[in-house]
């Protein structure tokens, strides 16, 4: 094994890159996957509280409200108002003519028109009729019977699940990066028959599968580390996440170079990938459902450097507290690149016409 | 005495059921081109794999530079350069990159690609990407890679298929070039005309056996008939006549033609070797 071969290989991949769709799509995917966890798991499930408002322009009440953090409002023309309650475009809207303010302060009683949008949240809608309230003693300067502040449900050691999402997005980023770049780098140059041509050089059929694992190892680590920056997941012990990553995009990279080895071509390839990843992304789903029997994660070679990931990203877990199940992890990716060599050979003979 | 640099004593091939090649024995000399010749199907490309050690024989011995040829053997992948039937070359690179990634490959340092892009006359277009290439200007880019380390034997697998005769050419040139530099060449061929023009010896490969191996001269004189075409003037009426030089009173006949006032046009012919292989195998090409 030579290590400059395989620094060559390597550099010869890497430059080819920018011309690569695959590694473009890994550039871009960071930011596809913020973009879909901060809004369809941050703001749809976990939005604030949104109140239209129809008033005169020197109203307390919109002024205070407006004031008021964790709360959207909007102040808008009555018939504009409606539309946005029939919208559900506002959780509720709240309708106060000029003289509604002086009324109260002179303790005139005036009728409140205060309503909830059908296609609204009904506990926003809740929460901010209970602030309208609050403001309506504050202006009749009455002693506040209650005072109002938004509490989240309390949900134990479970997560948000937003947060819950961490280790499928992991997941992805290392299926993409981790294993499907060193699998398609391998198919690409069997198909073009580069490969062939490459070893009737001197270089060693492991020395081309090392590099390629490289190469997916290079591009995997920075832009899992830079995904999970990208979605706030800050705090946790580096040094332990950069061991979990290193050993999971190894698990990865092998599992890519048996890809690689077993497919035929790019079209067999991705068929193996829609139809494997499926296996190997199973684990995501006992984070997602908390309650299944953990156990049966355990079964799949992913769990095993997941967990870890999941642990010190979101539990603060240092290394010594995940040692265990990566140790399990380093095994699994022996025996992968074990057998990765094997079908390697197998390739070997198929490429050379057997 | 001369040294062989490859030796091949009855390998044998089959892929499953399919027997590619049937025990073929053969030796080479440095500088020497041995053209191999054969219809599709006759064992030509498996042998070449074989002695480049992508396949292991069944049975049988290769040697290559004295030395027994095992699988992916750095030391002999360095000494050997091979260009395959196959275009596989690196399209996203330039002619430049493409040379210089496999110098690397063979350890060459400080390697210079201009002067083998000049020999094949690409130098121009050194810097564009392969993809822009036409198939003549590919085919030349392959065959300088396979030179790539000056190798000591060199294996080259139909490489004038299909390309014009300036590209074909100027790849014979190389080849012949390369072999008066003591490189031993292997070349496999359908063009009968090419191997007759370059190879010192020749293989007549069918069905996975050899059926004859000598120089093209020697195998002209062993299985062809020489013979003479003329063309005479008698009175009003032109009359053609071939004589074979190999009748016993050839050299008579030949007198009283060349006497003969109404001698109009004289020509000698011999076996080409697309006749001497069908005579011998059986089958064309």
């Amino acid at each position: 094994m030579s290590f400059n071969r395989v620094l060559l290989l390597m550099g010869k991949d890497l430059r080819a890159c920018p011309r690569s769709p695959v590694i473009l799509w890994l550039l871009v995917m960071p930011l596809v996957i913020t973009f879909f966890l901060q809004v369809v798991f941050a703001t749809l499930f976990e939005s604030e509280p949104v109140l239209g408002i129809n008033s005169p322009s020197r109203s307390v009440i919109l002024s205070n409200l407006s004031s008021l953090e964790g709360l959207e409002v909007i102040s808008a023309e009555e018939t504009e108002l409606l539309e946005m309650l029939d919208n559900g475009d506002v959780d509720a809207g709240l309708f106060l003519s000029d003289s509604f303010e002086d009324s109260v302060r002179s303790d005139g009683r005036p009728v409140l028109r205060y309503f909830s949008s059908a296609k609204g949240s009904p506990a926003n809608s809740a929460v901010l009729l209970l602030l309208v309230m609050d403001e309506l003693r504050t202006l009749e300067n009455r002693q506040n019977l209650f005072s109002v502040a938004v509490i989240a449900p309390d949900r134990g050691d479970e997560l948000p699940l937003s947060e819950r999402m961490v280790p499928s997005m992991i997941l992805v980023v290392m299926i993409v990066s981790g294993i499907f770049t060193p699998a398609f780098m391998l198919v690409e140059e069997t198909e073009k028959g580069t490969l062939l041509a490459v070893l009737a050089t001197p270089v060693a059929l492991g020395e081309v599968l090392l590099s390629k694992a490289l190469v997916g190892f290079c591009l995997a680590m920075p832009i899992t580390l830079f995904t999970l920056v990208l979605n706030g997941v800050t705090g946790f012990d580096l040094t332990a996440l950069l061991v979990c990553f290193a050993v999971g995009t190894a698990v990865c990279n092998c599992i890519g170079l048996i890809y690689g080895t077993l497919a035929r071509n790019s079209k067999s390839l991705y068929t193996m990938v829609k139809s494997l990843n499926i296996i190997l992304a199973a684990p995501v789903m006992f984070y997602l459902f908390p309650g299944w029997p953990c156990w049966v994660a355990k079964l799949f070679p992913t769990y095993w450097f997941m967990d870890p990931v999941y642990r010190v990203t979101m539990h603060n877990a240092t290394l010594p507290d995940v040692l265990g199940d990566l140790s399990v992890a380093v095994v699994t990716a022996i025996l992968l690149a074990l057998a990765a060599a094997s079908l390697g050979r197998r390739m070997q003979n198929r490429l050379a016409g057997m | 005495m001369v040294t062989s640099v490859i030796d091949v004593a009855d390998i044998y091939f089959s892929y499953g059921k399919v027997e590619a090649v049937r025990g073929i024995s053969f030796s080479m000399a440095r500088g020497e081109i041995l053209g191999f010749l054969g219809p599709n199907g006759a064992g030509k490309s498996t042998t070449i794999k074989m002695l480049t050690g992508q396949l292991s024989p069944r049975s049988g011995s290769v040697s290559i530079l004295g030395k027994n040829l095992v699988r992916d053997d750095p030391e002999i992948q360095g000494r050997i350069g091979v260009c395959f039937e196959e275009k596989n070359l690196y399209v996203n690179m330039s002619a430049r990159e493409n040379l210089r990634f496999f110098a690397g490959l063979f350890g060459i340092r400080n390697f210079n690609p201009d002067l083998l892009l000049k020999r094949v006359s690409l130098i121009d277009r050194a810097d564009d990407r392969v993809s822009s290439y036409s198939k003549g200007m590919r085919q030349r880019l392959m065959v300088a890679r396979s030179i790539v380390n000056d190798p000591e034997v060199l294996f080259l697998d139909e490489p004038t298929e299909g390309l014009d005769p300036v590209s074909s050419k100027s790849i014979r040139e190389l080849i012949l070039e390369q072999a008066r530099k003591g490189t031993a060449v292997l070349l496999t061929t359908h063009d009968m005309w090419e191997a007759d023009e370059l190879s010192d010896r020749v293989v007549f490969l069918c069905e996975g056996r050899i059926h004859a191996m000598d120089t093209p001269d020697e195998l002209k004189m062993k299985y062809g008939h020489r013979t003479v075409r003329v063309k005479l003037r008698d009175g009003e009426t032109v009359r053609r006549e071939i004589i074979s030089l190999d009748s016993p009173d050839a050299g008579e006949k030949l007198k009283q033609i060349v006497e003969n006032e109404g001698l109009m046009t004289i020509h000698t012919e011999e076996a080409s070797l697309e006749d001497i292989f069908i005579k011998i195998t059986g089958r064309g090409l």
